[in-house]
């Protein structure tokens, strides 16, 4: 992982290389330009040298001349000596345009080597004449020495004219070039030191912003730092503890819905109880009071009355009954002939029933009120709007293992779109007009409900036709009542 | 504003490596062109020293380019010394200079004076070669000398004269100065020439030796004296154009006849234009390339010994034209 710290000192590394190598090179060339300073001046020095030795050497001779002291001579040898050595390095200042003005030069200083020479043995010889002349050619000798010197020295720098100009000439460039390098290596340092400031604080701009929407509660957008850093590492984590939060905060919203459902079903099952016991006290009294009428009815004489109240009482026993306990096909059957009872006291001739019922099947349980409602359905809408009134036939059988049970009627029958209507549980009035308060859809779920299967209740009808409602109840062991 | 950051940054450095390159590239170039030569030369060149009474003169000049033309083919080395203005004292003071720095060989615009025979003996003994060229020094111990035959250019201008004056008559000849050797021989030259001839008239006027180049007063007062003078010799180049600006001066010169010897671009320019009607004119160049030549034959002891003159032949010359 390419970190913050190594990122610094990669810079502080490249910053150092760049200075060190800048550094380096200039001080090489500033070391070889000084060589070359050097050599230059040696050149001169060199040439003046012999020039003073040259004339040196004609003032120790004049001395010993005059004087004859021992001392003279000594300094006069040693200058000579200085002077031949010097002679003899001569041809290190050779170039092409001063080749033969330099042996001449060098020549010169034998001749006046050899004239000094002469002067001295003239000297020792006693021959003051001989030595003076001597002494004059050597004098010249040295005068000419000097002039050579400076038209050497004017040689020299009319050949190295161009090469001193080159020199000056790069120097002045060694500047511009001094003050171009300072101002790139500016300008780099200022584009890298931006890129790698703003390489660590993009990032963690970005995860400040983000930190920003978190804390203003937006969890939605992701943070995505496509660095290699500590600050990416930083961002995947806030990434993480982010998501964490957002799952934390929908399950907590979920709870809460959870809660609030619970809390309507809870309040609704108090207000249903309610309503219930609201119910329960009346039929109550309405049943102890059918119980008085109907006895009432019977003293008086009026037995079909009496049985007609003790049939509605039977029924409004059974409807008050825990609507949960599932009964037997049998009690269910009871309760319905108690309906029909009531049913035929109402049409009289107008309504006919059939029964079809194979005994042995009548064990079976079944939810509560479940076949009432469908032949209060018949009633109404088979029975009730014809005026020549019709039949409604019951049938319970086996059939495959299950026991079916059929209510038919002879009535105008549906269309399509009513039976559509009413088997998706949108039928125009399903709930209206039952007597017990209990319509086909929940009639149908309670049973699918109860027996854990589909289509238990199926609808065959077509206009005119009549319809038929047929229970098709799986025959399974036996529950637990 | 940070796209334009960085923009500008970056052209910055792009523009600030270029010209570092650029000054590096100049540095680099510069310093790897001129390492100073400092190459040993092997020093086996003869070193010839050329002594000339006046430098930048165009003898000189013709006469150094036939120093270097035949110094390349020779390998050997010349050198000019000399003063601006003809100078004794400072010849010998070159003399003095090269016999110290032992050279290989002098060339030598001699001068008359026993100073000059002097240090041609004084070279002698230490053993270097003297030639003289242009103006010879016979009585010194020098080699050789290369140049023209002075006597025969007198001889020259004289035939001319004739050629010229058929019916004889005065002639003025005029040195600005004190007569040197060259001009004395000249002078024999036209004498020698014209001695059986009475009816020339030779008038000599000469300058003295502290005034030099004084010939357009010397004509000024001859012409007082002969008025009727018509013809003129100037002994040296500067005699023949001082007689041409005195007679200038008259309002004369159409009529008269000037001669004069030397070849400088003055007088020939002065020939061109009619107001000096003829020349000598001499082949410098060949005679510096000869004069090297007998230099050579000296230091490779080969035909020796040298001739005593070897004579370049001098030209009349009478204007482009050819007159």
């Amino acid at each position: 992982m390419n970190t913050i710290r190594r990122k610094i000192i990669w810079l502080s590394l490249c910053n150092w290389v760049f200075i060190a190598v800048l550094w380096l090179a200039l001080n090489i060339y500033n070391q070889k330009t000084i060589e070359a300073y050097n050599t230059i001046l040696q050149r001169y020095l060199f040439m003046n040298q012999i020039s003073q030795l040259s004339s040196n050497s004609v003032t120790w001779i004049n001395r010993y001349m005059d004087e004859h002291q021992q001392s003279q001579m000594d300094a006069y040898d040693s200058v000579k000596q200085q002077l031949e050595i010097a002679e003899s390095r001569l041809g290190t200042l050779t170039n092409t345009s001063n080749d033969s003005a330099l042996v001449n030069y060098g020549n010169m200083i034998n001749s006046q080597v050899t004239a000094m020479d002469l002067v001295v043995y003239n000297v020792r010889m006693g021959n003051r004449e001989s030595a003076q002349e001597q002494f004059d050619v050597s004098t010249n000798i040295s005068k000419f020495i000097s002039e050579a010197t400076l038209s050497l020295f004017s040689t020299e720098l009319r050949t190295y004219n161009e090469f001193y100009q080159t020199m000056i000439q790069r120097s002045h460039d060694l500047q511009k070039m001094g003050f171009w390098t300072l101002a790139m290596a500016s300008c780099i340092l200022i584009l890298f030191s931006y890129r790698f400031a703003s390489g660590i604080t993009r990032p963690i701009l970005a995860l400040s912003l983000a930190a920003k929407k978190i804390a203003l509660g937006n969890y939605e957008d992701s943070i995505e730092i496509k660095t290699n850093d500590e600050v990416s590492f930083l961002a995947r984590t806030f990434n993480q503890m982010r998501l964490n939060i957002q799952h934390s905060i929908t399950e907590i919203q979920h709870n809460a819905q959870l809660e609030a459902d619970l809390q309507e079903h809870k309040l609704r099952l108090k207000e249903n109880e309610l309503k219930s016991l609201q119910s329960q006290i009346n039929p109550h009294f309405l049943f102890n009071t059918l119980n008085i009428l109907s006895k009432k009815a019977y003293l008086e004489g009026a037995e079909e009355t009496s049985d007609l109240i003790s049939s509605v009482s039977g029924l409004l026993r059974y409807n008050l009954k825990r609507l949960d306990k599932p009964v037997k096909l049998r009690d269910e059957l009871a309760v319905l002939d108690e309906y029909l009872t009531i049913q035929k006291a109402r049409f009289m001739d107008r309504v006919t029933y059939l029964k079809e019922i194979d005994d042995l099947c009548t064990n079976i349980h079944v939810p509560n009120l479940t076949l009432q409602p469908f032949v209060e359905n018949a009633f109404i809408h088979a029975i009730e709007p014809s005026i020549s009134g019709g039949t409604i036939t019951i049938r319970v059988f086996k059939h495959a293992g299950d026991i079916i049970v059929e209510i038919i009627d002879d009535g105008a029958g549906m269309d399509e779109e009513s039976l559509s209507a009413i088997s998706n549980g949108l039928g125009v009035g399903a709930k209206q007009g039952h007597s017990t308060g209990i319509g086909i859809d929940n009639v149908v779920q309670r049973l699918e409900l109860f027996y854990g299967v589909q289509n238990v209740v199926s609808i065959v009808s077509s206009p005119g036709q009549g319809t038929c409602v047929r229970l098709t109840l799986p025959v399974q062991k036996e529950r637990n009542s | 504003m940070k796209r334009l950051f960085i923009f500008t940054v970056s052209v910055g450095c792009l523009v600030t490596f270029l010209f570092t390159f650029f000054y590096a590239y100049r540095i680099f170039r510069s310093s790897a062109m001129d390492q100073m030569e400092l190459k040993e030369v092997s020093s086996s060149q003869a070193r010839i020293v050329m002594i000339t009474q006046e430098l930048e003169s165009p003898f000189t000049k013709a006469l150094q380019v036939g120093f270097y033309r035949s110094a390349r083919e020779n390998n050997m080395d010349v050198t000019v010394w000399g003063s601006y203005h003809s100078n004794l004292i400072e010849l010998m003071k070159y003399m003095d200079i090269a016999i110290a720095s032992k050279v290989d060989g002098i060339i030598v615009q001699a001068m008359d004076g026993p100073e000059f025979i002097e240090k041609v003996q004084k070279a002698t003994e230490k053993g270097i070669p003297v030639i003289t060229v242009g103006m010879d020094s016979p009585t010194s111990l020098r080699k050789t000398y290369v140049g023209p035959d002075h006597m025969q250019e007198g001889e020259l201008i004289g035939s001319q004269i004739r050629l010229q004056m058929k019916d004889g008559g005065q002639i003025c000849l005029v040195s600005g100065g004190k007569m040197s050797s060259t001009e004395k021989l000249r002078l024999e030259g036209v004498q020698r020439v014209l001695a059986g001839q009475p009816s020339f008239q030779l008038i000599i006027e000469e300058g003295n030796d502290d005034e030099l180049n004084l010939s357009k007063q010397t004509v000024s007062r001859v012409l007082n004296r002969y008025p009727e003078l018509r013809e003129f010799v100037g002994l040296n180049a500067e005699a023949g154009v001082g007689i041409a600006q005195a007679l200038n001066e008259r309002g004369r010169g159409n009529s008269d006849r000037i001669y004069a010897f030397d070849d400088t671009p003055e007088l020939r320019e002065f020939v061109d234009s009619g107001r000096i009607t003829s020349t000598l004119v001499n082949d410098n160049t060949a005679i510096g390339e000869k004069s090297m030549k007998l230099i050579k034959q000296w230091l490779q002891n080969e035909d020796l010994p040298l001739p005593r003159n070897v004579n370049t032949s001098a030209v009349v010359y009478m204007g482009k034209s050819g007159r």
